[in-house]
């Protein structure tokens, strides 16, 4: 029975709000649209949250730089030596890498020139697919390099083509193209020039034993913090990043830029929830006097206001559902029109696709953030229409 | 009055909804950034594992980058393929206002 009387209640909300069609759309749509935003906004922090994650296992455990008054300088390779006799360190391999900044088509761009130690390099299975044109770099390589597509596509290069880089003290390095990175991977790789070790040395003047950096594998993953204090403890003038340090300020950052996306998000809703209220705080005269008869032939107050709150109901969860899916949909489709904003800071942004993630809490979230307020809005204006006199609103 | 209620367009488009989205949602979740099913997630691990890139690439210098106060975040960009944390970078950062000398980069094509 009481199922039946709630059931009755909501049809008649659901009638209410296909009576006033232009009153349910005005809510409706400015809400469906709010709840794509944040929701677009959400599932693509969520897509990369979860490729850093799985990233997490493939990084190197712990990376070392080295320090010279309070800034990263070049790290000595005489310092692998030293690691060695840390217990757990499986592999050390060391990286020698730097920035190109240019000016193409009065755009700045800084490439980054990497020098991989190839002899060194756990090779993965999978890395041939990620190449559009041509061949990774093998053991021996020399003066030749593996282009990021974003850097191809803007210097116009193919495989074949040779790269000259001059420096702004007139060294040069000339590298032939031997590959092209695919869009896919783009995300990590779409400013990279690829080099050897050797090539990257002597293009930046670094002696044959320096590096940029350390990578460091280690036999136990458990034991990651702990080599990482060892390292930092027993050499000062070192910088040490974990795995798990790196990922945790990945997640971060797109924790901020969600941030700034949420407050902007936060002002569309108050601005829906004044149209809401103002909307369902002014009562016609005609929707007086229908309350006021359904109160005469037997309504309570409070059906009246479980009426009222289920249109609000049907509001928010109309609103909030489709904005979600319409926000999946967008993401999925890889945010046309704002990628660069949700991706991060560049001038130029690369087209790949964007992975998009939501998880139960995202949901939750957002399910909460869609229907409550408009619930706790129309409240008051539910009460209002409820305790109206039938015999005065018969009489209007 | 169950039938009633799904034949409603309201509560109808909110199935719909619900439905297309956990449809949507499997399907994103198990295919398409799984790192098992995915064709993609398992070629950007391979980028990482190959080269240690720990992040996202900075393709434009960030004026904040190098402000040392801002610590460990602002410098992230001191890692290869280092990503600026600045929410603000997007302003920040516009052509024409680094004031650094730029490299020469030239390309000859293969057939000349």
């Amino acid at each position: 029975m009481t199922i039946t009387k709630y059931i009755n209640l909501l049809l008649t909300a659901i009638q209410n709000l296909n009576r006033f069609k232009a009153k349910t759309i005005a809510v409706v749509l400015p809400l469906t649209i709010s709840m794509s935003v944040i929701s677009f906004m959400m599932f693509t922090r969520g897509g990369f949250i979860k490729d850093t994650l799985i990233a997490e296992k493939f990084l190197p455990d712990i990376t070392v730089q080295s320090t010279e008054a309070g800034r990263v300088a070049k790290i000595s390779t005489d310092m692998i030596e030293k690691f060695g006799g840390i217990p757990h360190i499986k592999k050390i391999i060391p990286r020698v890498w730097g920035y190109i900044p240019l000016n193409i088509d009065d755009t700045d761009i800084s490439y980054t020139l990497m020098g991989l130690d190839l002899d060194k390099i756990d090779y993965h299975k999978h890395l041939p697919w990620t190449l559009e044109q041509g061949f990774f770099l093998t053991k021996g390589d020399k003066n030749k390099a593996v282009l990021g597509e974003g850097c191809a596509l803007s210097l116009n290069a193919s495989v074949g083509d040779t790269l000259n880089i001059e420096d702004t003290l007139g060294n040069t390095g000339q590298f032939k193209l031997t590959g092209i990175l695919g869009n896919t991977v783009q995300v990590y790789s779409t400013d990279l020039i690829l080099v050897s070790i050797e090539d990257a040395r002597q293009f930046f003047g670094y002696k044959k034993n320096e590096a940029s950096d350390l990578l460091i594998y280690v036999d136990d993953f458990q034991s990651a913090d702990k080599i990482a204090w060892e390292i930092t403890t027993t050499f000062p003038n070192t910088r040490v990043l974990t795995a798990k340090a790196l990922t945790n300020l990945v997640i971060e950052a797109f924790g901020r830029r969600g941030g700034t996306f949420q407050m902007m998000w936060l002002i569309l809703l108050v601005t829906l929830l004044l149209i809401l209220w103002a909307q369902t705080a002014h009562i016609s005269v005609d929707m007086s006097k229908e309350i006021g008869i359904l109160k005469a032939t037997g309504w309570l107050t409070s059906d009246i206001i479980i009426m009222r709150m289920m249109e609000s109901l049907v509001i928010g969860l109309t609103g909030t559902s489709v904005g979600i899916l319409i926000g999946f949909i967008y993401g999925l489709m890889g945010t046309p029109g704002i990628s660069g904003y949700c991706i991060g800071c560049a001038s130029i942004y690369p087209k790949f696709p964007v992975p998009v993630h939501c998880d139960i809490q995202s949901l939750l979230i957002l399910s909460i953030m869609g229907v409550v307020p408009i619930m706790v809005i129309s409240a008051l204006p539910s009460w209002l229409a409820g305790i109206i006199d039938p015999d005065v609103a018969i009489r209007k | 009055m169950f039938k009633e209620l799904i034949k409603e367009k309201y509560l109808s488009t909110i199935f719909f909804a619900l439905i297309l989205f956990t449809v949507l949602y499997i399907y994103n979740d198990n295919i398409t950034t799984s790192y098992n099913n995915s064709k993609d997630t398992q070629m950007r691990m391979a980028i990482i594992e190959t080269l240690g890139v720990p992040a996202l690439p900075i393709i434009s210098q960030c004026c904040t980058s190098r402000n040392l106060v801002d610590g460990i975040y602002a410098r992230r960009s001191e890692l290869p393929g280092g990503y600026c944390f600045h929410a603000d970078c997007d302003v920040a950062v516009t052509p024409n206002v680094i004031a650094e000398k730029v490299y020469k980069l030239t390309v000859i094509k293969k057939d000349k």
